[in-house]
């Protein structure tokens, strides 16, 4: 089985995963990173709501 | 989404780790020098009664 992974041209190295998967695994750091991003806009409107911050 | 062959050369397994736990940080380092640097939000955390 080692074998076959190692000479699978579409595999790239160093990490040796193919681009499907790199783009495939990338796809939900982004999701991640958006959902992430919704929290901390809310919560930074929250802090604007109720604390003295920027007024 | 044009960053995705990164993992290509950073295997998963480390990048994932050191980019989530670097988010983490920098958050308590925001989240402290916030706490550190105003009244407001030692004052929240001490409390009081709420005023009539």
């Amino acid at each position: 089985m080692a074998d076959d992974t190692r000479d699978d041209p579409n595999r790239v190295w160093p990490t040796g995963l193919t681009i499907r998967e790199a783009e495939e695994l990338h796809k939900h750091v982004i999701d991640g990173a958006r959902i992430f991003f919704v929290i901390a806009v809310f919560a930074h409107f929250l802090a604007y709501v109720y604390s003295p911050w920027l007024h | 989404m044009n960053q995705a062959r990164i993992w290509l050369v950073v295997k998963p397994t480390v990048g994932l780790p050191l980019f989530l736990g670097t988010v983490l940080v920098i958050s308590l380092l925001i989240h402290g020098a916030v706490l550190t640097h105003t009244t407001w939000m030692p004052a929240f955390f001490q409390g009081h009664a709420k005023t009539p």
